[in-house]
C-alpha cells in the first residue's frame, strides 16, 4: 500500500434511515445535479446521484416499508470500468474510487447498462438552470453537458480538498475531516464515511459488524459501501 | 419586531397563522397542556433516552415539531443507548414516513386516537401493569372505555392491544407522542396522560424563553383568525401588513379571507415572491430570502431540553436591490413619536445584536458583548451550557379523560375518511416554490411535482381505479382533482392527500401545479376549521395521466426478490419481554 | 449434348438429343436448372445491361420515396444531436434501445451474403452462382446501415474520435478491454473483407459493362475494372484471390456476430450474461440474413425481370436453408431458456416473467414468426417454390428476428437487479422514425446499386454453365459437372 493511498468507505445504517431525502437534496446542491422536470420523471428519467429505494414488506395491515439509500457503490471490481471504450470510467488507485471523467465520455452508456445498481445517470438533455438559479452552482464541481454519463463520486472534490490541505500541513488527512454532502446532511447519522486503511478511523472500528451486508454481493463487485441491515424489535408478539 | 411595531402604533397584536401550525395541531397541543399541566407550551421530548415510543399520528420524523432534532434522537434510540434497540409503535390511519420505520404500524381509525390511548391506560389500570405507581396513576387517569371497540378501531384483536399496553407499561422509559390533530384537545390530552402514567420520563414542558425579548408568542387559533377576518369585513382594518404568511392560499375559501381583503384600504405584502396573497396587495415590499437576510430563530421548544437560539446571516449578496422587512419597519417607525424608546435601532442588524447582547453566557462563551456577538455568528447560534432542570410534570387535575365523540360527515354520501398530511418536502406549500423540493421524490410514494391521492388496493378495486387515474375528491365544502396512487399502507376506509401543491401563484415552479387540498376544507357549524374530521367521496373522471413516480412502475409480482434480504435479522436484545 | 465429348461448338449451342424421351428429360432439366440452360453470353450481357439502364417512373418514384425516408433519418438524427437523446424513449434503466437492436439486426442480415457466396463457394455449391451478388449487396449495405447506429446511439457524436486508436494530444488510447472496441474492430474488418471480396468478383462484370457502354458509365466502369482484359493469367489471379478471401472472410464472419453478442454476454445484466450467446447470435444472424436475401431475390426478380437467372431451384434451396436455420435457432433459444428457467435465479426469473407477461404479445409473436411459420410451411416444396409464400415467410422471420433483438436489448434491460428500477420501455418517435428510415435507406442504396452494378454475377453464371452439362446414362439424362481450374 502506497503511503498516500486511501480506501474511502461508506457505512449505511439502514436501521436509522427514515427516508427523509435530506441526502438526496444535499447531493443535488453539492454536485450540481440537475432537477428532472415532471415530464422527465414520467419518462423514467429521475436524475439523482443518490436515491432512496422504498420497498414494501408484507401486506395490509401487517405491512412495513423499508428504505435503502442507493448510490455509486465505488466497487473495487466495478463492472462499469472495463466496458468503457474511452476510459471515462476508470479506477483511481489513489483513492480506491471509481472515477468518471466527464470530458472523456462519448456517451455509449455501456457503463450504465453494466451497473447492476443502476446508479449511473445520463444527461439526456443539456442541463438547464433557470436564471438566477445558475448562481447556486458549486464552483468545485464541473457542470456536465448533454450526452455525458455522471454518478456519485463520494464528493471527490471534498476528498481532494481535505487530502491536499492535510498534505500542505505535512500530515495525512484525519478521520472525519472529509465528509461527503449526504453524510453531512443526514440528521439521523445513517452514514459513516472514512478511510478503511486508517485503523483508527470510525469505519475501521465499526467493521466488521454483525449486521453488515453488501448490496448484490453475489455479483462479486466488491463495493466500498457496507450496509448495516435493519434490526427488529418484538414485544410479546 | 412586528409585535413591537404594532405596540408602537397602538395596533392589535399580530395574528400568527399558517397552515403548518394548524395541521400540526400546535394550538390544540398547547390547550391540552393548559388543561393537563396548567401551562400552555409546546412539549419537548427526549427520544434519545427512551426505550419505547408510542406515537399517535405524530409525524415526528417528517414534519412534527422538530423533525431534524427528532431524527437525531431517533438514531440514538436505535443506537441502543439503553442497551436495547428500542420499540416504536406508530398509530395512524395512513403510514407516514415516520410510521414506515416503526417496529409496529397500527392502522388506527381516524378520530380514534383518544379511544386507543385511553384503552391502553385502562388496560394498565385494570391489569396493574408496570408497577404500583404506574398502575395507580393509570387508575386515576383512565376513563371508561370499551376495549373491544378500541381494538377494532386499531385494526387488531383485544389480546394484541393488551400486549401493546403491557409493552408500554413495563418499559423502562416509555414515551407517548400526541401528533395528529384528529380528535383535538381530548386526543392529545389522552396521549399525554400516558406520559403521566409512565412517569413522564421523555416529556418535558421547557420553560421559555432563554432571555428577555425572546418570548415565543403562542400560536393563534382559527377562531382568532376568523374574528380578524370579521374585523376586516367590518372595515376595522385600514392597513394590513402580511409577512411570512399566505392566507389566500392556505385558508379555505369559505373563511372569506380574500373577500375580506377588499374591505381593507391598504394591503402591504412583504412576500419575496408573488404568492396568492401578494397578488391582492396594494404594495409589495419584498423581504430578503433567508439566504440573503439577517435573522434569528428561537428553537421552540428547546433542543433536547436545552434552550437555543439559532442565528441567520447572509450567505449571498442580495440578488435584487431590496430592503429587508426589519429595516422597512424601523424606517417607518422613525416617523412616530416614541420610536426612540421602543424601536431605537438604526437597522435590523443592530436590533439582532442588541437581542444577542441580552442573552446569558452560553456554550460558545465570550467575555464581552462583541465576542459573544462574533461567536453567535461563528457558531450559528447560541445555546445554554446546561440543560436547566425542568419542573416535574404534575397533572393539574387527575380526572379521567373523556373520549369525545368525533362527528364526521355522513358516511353514505362521503364514504371515505380524509387524511390530509403535510408533505415532508413541501410541508404546507411553503416549499413548493423551490425546485429542489419539487423535484425530490416523496419518501413513501416517490412522486414529485404532483398532487396524488393514496388509496388502499382493496378500495381501488371497489372504485375501479388504477395508478394515475384522475379522480374527483369531494368533501362537503369543495372538491379537487388528484391522481390515484395505490398505497398498500392505508386503511381501506381512508384516503390520504398531501398538502403542498395547487398554487395559483408563488413562482414558476409552484404555479398551476397539482391541487390544493385546502379547497376541501371549510368552516364547520361550530366555527372551527374542519380539516381533520372530513369524509370525502371519490369519483373517477375516466381519464388517466402518468404519475411522476421515481420508483418502478412495474408490478413486482407475487414473490418479489428484494435486495439485502429485506426480511430483517432479529435483534436478540430487543426491548420488552 | 449427350454425346458431347466429341462436340466442338460453344457450350450454349449443343445439339438436341434425337431420342424423344431423352429430349423431354433434357428439356425438363433445362427448365429447372439455370446452369443447364445456357444462352449465349452476349444475350445475357445485353439483358443485364438493359435492366441496369431501365429507369421508369416507378423506379424514380421509389428513389424519391425512399430518399425521403433517408432525408428524414438525417433530419431526426440532427434534431437528436441538437436537443439531446432525451427526445427518445430511453430512460434511466433502459439506456440501450432500438438503436443497438438495429445495429445487431443489420449486422445480422449482413451475414447471409458472405455465407452464401463464400461458404457455398468453398463447398462448390453451384446453385449460389446467380444469387451471390444480390446476397453480398445485402451484406454490404446491411453493414453500412449497422455502422450508422453506434454513431446515432452515442451521446456525444462530436467526440466519437475518442474511440479511434489514433495518436492524440490526450495521450490516451482506447480501452481494449471494452467489448465495444472489439466490436468496432470486428465490424471494420468484416466490412473491409466483404467489400474487397465483392469488388474482386465484380471486376470481370464491370469490364464487360465497360465494353458495352458509353459516357459516364463507360468512364466509371473503365476506372473500376482496372484494365481487366480477361486473360488466362487474370482469371487465375482472380480465382486465387477469391479463394483466399473466402478462407479469410468466413472466420471473420463467425467472429463478428460472436463479438456483437459479447457486447451483451460480457455484461452482468441478467439475461445477457450467457455463454451460449455467441453461436446463438450467429445462427440468428444467418436466419434473418437468409430471409432478407430471399426477399431481395424476389424483389429483383420481379422488378428487374430476372426470371431467367433466379429460378425456383434457388428459392427451393434457400427455403431448405431457412428451415434448417429455423430448427437451429429454435434449439438455441430453447437451450437458452430451459437452463435459465431451471436455474431459477431471481433476476432472470423476473425476465422470464416479463417475457410471458408484460412483453407477452411480442414474445409469442416472435416464437410464432421464428418457429411455427417457417417449420410449419417450409417442409413443402410447393411452398418453397412459391414466391408469394416465400416472401411472406421471410417477412415473418424478419419480424421475429427483429423482435428477438428488441426483447434482448430494451426488453431485458427493463428488469435490472434491483426491482425499484424496473420499467417498461416504450419507443418514441425518433427511434421509430430512424428505424423505419433505415430500412428505407437500405432499399434506397440497393435500388441505386442495382442500376449501377450488374446484380447478377454474369461471369460466374457463364462459368457454371460452361462447366455443367447433361450426360446420358443409359436411358436417363443426368446433370454432370466438369471440374474447373481451381
Amino acid at each position: 500500500m502506497a503511503e498516500n493511498e486511501h480506501k474511502w468507505t461508506m457505512i449505511v445504517d439502514l436501521d436509522k434511515c427514515t427516508g427523509c431525502q435530506a441526502c438526496v437534496i444535499a447531493c443535488h446542491a453539492e454536485n450540481n445535479v440537475p432537477i428532472a422536470s415532471e415530464n422527465e420523471v414520467i419518462r423514467g428519467r429521475g436524475q439523482h446521484w443518490i436515491r432512496i429505494e422504498r420497498y414494501w414488506e408484507g401486506s395490509f395491515p401487517e405491512i412495513q416499508a423499508r428504505f435503502i439509500p442507493v448510490f455509486c457503490q465505488q466497487c473495487n471490481n466495478a463492472p462499469c470500468e472495463p466496458v468503457c471504450p474511452t476510459y471515462a470510467s476508470y479506477h483511481s488507485d489513489e483513492e480506491h474510487l471509481n472515477v468518471q471523467v466527464y470530458n472523456r465520455c462519448v456517451g455509449t452508456r455501456y457503463c450504465g447498462n453494466n451497473c447492476p445498481y443502476k446508479v449511473r445517470v445520463f444527461n439526456w438533455y443539456q442541463p438547464q438552470w433557470d436564471e438566477p438559479l445558475n448562481q447556486q452552482l458549486n464552483p468545485d464541481v464541473s457542470v456536465r453537458e448533454a450526452g455525458v454519463m455522471e454518478k456519485c463520486t463520494f464528493c471527490i472534490q471534498r476528498i481532494r480538498r481535505g487530502v491536499e490541505a492535510a498534505h500542505l500541513e505535512g500530515r495525512d488527512v484525519a478521520d472525519g475531516e472529509v465528509v461527503p454532502a449526504c453524510v453531512q446532511a443526514c440528521p439521523a447519522n445513517v452514514f459513516t464515511f472514512g478511510d478503511l486503511y486508517d485503523p483508527e478511523s470510525e469505519v475501521s472500528k465499526r467493521l466488521p459488524d454483525q449486521r453488515q451486508a453488501k448490496l448484490l454481493e453475489h455479483l462479486g463487485t466488491e463495493p466500498a459501501v457496507y450496509y448495516l441491515k435493519g434490526g427488529e424489535s418484538h414485544v410479546g408478539e | 419586531m412586528f409585535t413591537r411595531f404594532a405596540a408602537l402604533l397602538d395596533a392589535p397584536a399580530p395574528i400568527r397563522h399558517d397552515l403548518y401550525a394548524t395541521v400540526s395541531g400546535y394550538h390544540a397541543l398547547e390547550q391540552a397542556h393548559q388543561g393537563l399541566f396548567g401551562r400552555a407550551a409546546l412539549p419537548a421530548y427526549n427520544l434519545a433516552n427512551v426505550d419505547v415510543i408510542f406515537s399517535f399520528g405524530a409525524e415526528f420524523l417528517g414534519s412534527w415539531l422538530s423533525p431534524t432534532g427528532f431524527q437525531y434522537d431517533y438514531s440514538l434510540f436505535r443506537d441502543q443507548t439503553l442497551g436495547k434497540r428500542g420499540y416504536f409503535v406508530q398509530f395512524e390511519p395512513r403510514m407516514s414516513n415516520t410510521g414506515a420505520v416503526a417496529d409496529r404500524w397500527v392502522p388506527v381509525r381516524p378520530g380514534a386516537y383518544a379511544l386507543v390511548a385511553q384503552a391502553i391506560a385502562r388496560i394498565i389500570a385494570d391489569e396493574s401493569l408496570g408497577g404500583e405507581e404506574r398502575a395507580s396513576r393509570a387508575t386515576s387517569l383512565a376513563g371508561d372505555v370499551n376495549l373491544e371497540e378500541a381494538a377494532a378501531a386499531a385494526y387488531m384483536s383485544p389480546e394484541e392491544l393488551v400486549k401493546l399496553a403491557r409493552a408500554f407499561a413495563t418499559a423502562e422509559r416509555p414515551v407517548a407522542l400526541p401528533g395528529g390533530y384528529v380528535g383535538g384537545v381530548e386526543a392529545m390530552t389522552a396521549v399525554q396522560a400516558l406520559n403521566l402514567i409512565a412517569g413522564a420520563g421523555g416529556l418535558s414542558l421547557p420553560v421559555m424563553p432563554p432571555a428577555e425579548g425572546f418570548s415565543v408568542p403562542g400560536t393563534t387559533s382559527f377562531a382568532d383568525v376568523q374574528s380578524f377576518i370579521s374585523a376586516m369585513n367590518a372595515g376595522d382594518v385600514q392597513v394590513l401588513l402580511i409577512h411570512g404568511a399566505n392566507p389566500a392560499y392556505d385558508l379555505p375559501a369559505s373563511a372569506g379571507f380574500v373577500e375580506a381583503l377588499k374591505n381593507v384600504e391598504t394591503v402591504i405584502s412583504f412576500s419575496p415572491l408573488i404568492d396568492e396573497t401578494a397578488v391582492y396587495a396594494d404594495y409589495v415590499l419584498p423581504d430578503r430570502v433567508y439566504l440573503e437576510g439577517w435573522g434569528y430563530q428561537v428553537v421552540n421548544p428547546t433542543f433536547g431540553g436545552r434552550p437555543a437560539v439559532s442565528s441567520q446571516q447572509p450567505v449571498v449578496a442580495p440578488l435584487y436591490d431590496i430592503r429587508s422587512t426589519g429595516d422597512v419597519l424601523l424606517t417607518i417607525a422613525k416617523a412616530f413619536s416614541g420610536a426612540s424608546d421602543s424601536m431605537p435601532w438604526t437597522d435590523e442588524v443592530a436590533f439582532i445584536q442588541a437581542q444577542v447582547a441580552a442573552l446569558p453566557a452560553g456554550a460558545t462563551g465570550g467575555e464581552d458583548e462583541a465576542v459573544r456577538w462574533a461567536r453567535f455568528q461563528q457558531h450559528g447560534g447560541w445555546w445554554s451550557t446546561e440543560i436547566p432542570d425542568q419542573p416535574a410534570l404534575e397533572a393539574a387535575a387527575s380526572t379521567p379523560v373523556t373520549v369525545p365523540e368525533t362527528s364526521f360527515p355522513d358516511e353514505k354520501e362521503y364514504p371515505y375518511f380524509l387524511n390530509l398530511y403535510l408533505s415532508p418536502l413541501l410541508l404546507d406549500g411553503t416549499g413548493a416554490s423551490i425546485p429542489w423540493l419539487q423535484g425530490t421524490p416523496d419518501p413513501m410514494t416517490t412522486i414529485s411535482w404532483q398532487t396524488w391521492i393514496e388509496i388502499n388496493p382493496e378500495t381501488a378495486d371497489d372504485l375501479d381505479v388504477k395508478n394515475g387515474d384522475v379522480v374527483r375528491v369531494r368533501s362537503p365544502y369543495g372538491e379537487i382533482e388528484a391522481l390515484v396512487y395505490i398505497y398498500p399502507a392505508i386503511r381501506p376506509d381512508t384516503v390520504a392527500i398531501p398538502f403542498g401543491q395547487g398554487h395559483r401563484d408563488s413562482g414558476r415552479y409552484a404555479k398551476d401545479r397539482g391541487s390544493n387540498p385546502v379547497d376541501l376544507l371549510g368552516v364547520s357549524d361550530d366555527g372551527t376549521l374542519a380539516w381533520s374530521t372530513l369524509r370525502v367521496k371519490v369519483e373517477s373522471k375516466g381519464e388517466n395521466k402518468h404519475l411522476a413516480v421515481f420508483e418502478s412502475t412495474v408490478d413486482h409480482g407475487e414473490h418479489p426478490h428484494y435486495p439485502l434480504g429485506i426480511e430483517r435479522a432479529a435483534d436478540p436484545e430487543s426491548a420488552g419481554e | 449434348m449427350l454425346e458431347s465429348k466429341t462436340s466442338t461448338g460453344p457450350y450454349w449451342e449443343q445439339p438436341a438429343p434425337d431420342d424423344e424421351e431423352l429430349l423431354h428429360q433434357v428439356e425438363h432439366l433445362r427448365d429447372e436448372h439455370l446452369l443447364l440452360d445456357p444462352r449465349p453470353p452476349a444475350e445475357n450481357n445485353a439483358l443485364m445491361l438493359a435492366t441496369m439502364r431501365r429507369t421508369g417512373p416507378f423506379f424514380w418514384l421509389m428513389v424519391l420515396g425512399l430518399g425521403g425516408f433517408v432525408a428524414a433519418l438525417f433530419a431526426v438524427w440532427i434534431t437528436q444531436m441538437i436537443y439531446g437523446l432525451g427526445i427518445t424513449g430511453l430512460n434511466r434503466s433502459v439506456m440501450w434501445g432500438p438503436y443497438i437492436a438495429n445495429l445487431v439486426y443489420f449486422i445480422g442480415i449482413g451475414h447471409a451474403g458472405t455465407f452464401i457466396s463464400a461458404a457455398l463457394r468453398l463447398m462448390r455449391m453451384d446453385f449460389r452462382r446467380p444469387i451471390a451478388r444480390a446476397a453480398e449487396t445485402v451484406t454490404l449495405f446491411g453493414l453500412a446501415m449497422a455502422a450508422l447506429f453506434p454513431l446515432i446511439h452515442v451521446g456525444r457524436i462530436w467526440k466519437i474520435y475518442y474511440m479511434f486508436p489514433i495518436p492524440n494530444m490526450r495521450q490516451l488510447w482506447p480501452n481494449w478491454r471494452s467489448p465495444l472496441l472489439w466490436d468496432a474492430t470486428a465490424i471494420t474488418a468484416y466490412m473491409l473483407g466483404s467489400t474487397l471480396f465483392m469488388f474482386a468478383a465484380l471486376i470481370p462484370d464491370l469490364a464487360m459493362a465497360r465494353d458495352h457502354t458509353t459516357g459516364w458509365r463507360h468512364k466509371l466502369y473503365g476506372a473500376l475494372s482496372f484494365g481487366w482484359r480477361g486473360t488466362e493469367a487474370e482469371w487465375r489471379r482472380l480465382e486465387k484471390l477469391a479463394d483466399i478471401l473466402c478462407y479469410v472472410i468466413i472466420p471473420v464472419m463467425f467472429s463478428v456476430h460472436t463479438i456483437v453478442s459479447w457486447d451483451f454476454a460480457m455484461a452482468v445484466q441478467p439475461g445477457w450474461h450467457s455463454t451460449i450467446f455467441g453461436p446463438f447470435f450467429i445462427i440468428g444472424a444467418l436466419f434473418s440474413g437468409v430471409a432478407a436475401v430471399i426477399m431481395c431475390m424476389i424483389i429483383i426478380r420481379k422488378a428487374m425481370g430476372l426470371g431467367y437467372f433466379i429460378r425456383e431451384e434457388h428459392f427451393n434451396a434457400m427455403g431448405i436453408f431457412l428451415m434448417i436455420l429455423s430448427i437451429a435457432w429454435t434449439y438455441f433459444y430453447f437451450n437458452e431458456w430451459i437452463v435459465t428457467w431451471y436455474g431459477n435465479l431471481p433476476a432472470e426469473k423476473a425476465i422470464l416473467n416479463m417475457l410471458t407477461g408484460d412483453l407477452g404479445p411480442f414474445f409469442y409473436l416472435m416464437l410464432f414468426a421464428n418457429i411455427i411459420v417457417p417449420l410449419g410451411t417450409l417442409w413443402s416444396k410447393r411452398v418453397r417454390t412459391s414466391l408469394p409464400a416465400m416472401f411472406v415467410i421471410a417477412m415473418f422471420v424478419q419480424i421475429g428476428m427483429y423482435l428477438e433483438r428488441i426483447l434482448i436489448i430494451p426488453g431485458f434491460l427493463s428488469r435490472p437487479e434491483l426491482p425499484f428500477n424496473w420499467v417498461n420501455y416504450t419507443p418514441h418517435w425518433p427511434e421509430i422514425t430512424i428505424t423505419i428510415a433505415t430500412f428505407a435507406f437500405l432499399g434506397f442504396l440497393y435500388i441505386l446499386w442495382s442500376r449501377v452494378a450488374p446484380i447478377i454475377p454474369l461471369w460466374e453464371v457463364h462459368e457454371g454453365q460452361a462447366l455443367q452439362t447433361t450426360r446420358r446414362m443409359g436411358r436417363a439424362a443426368l446433370p454432370t459437372r466438369t471440374e474447373g481450374h481451381h
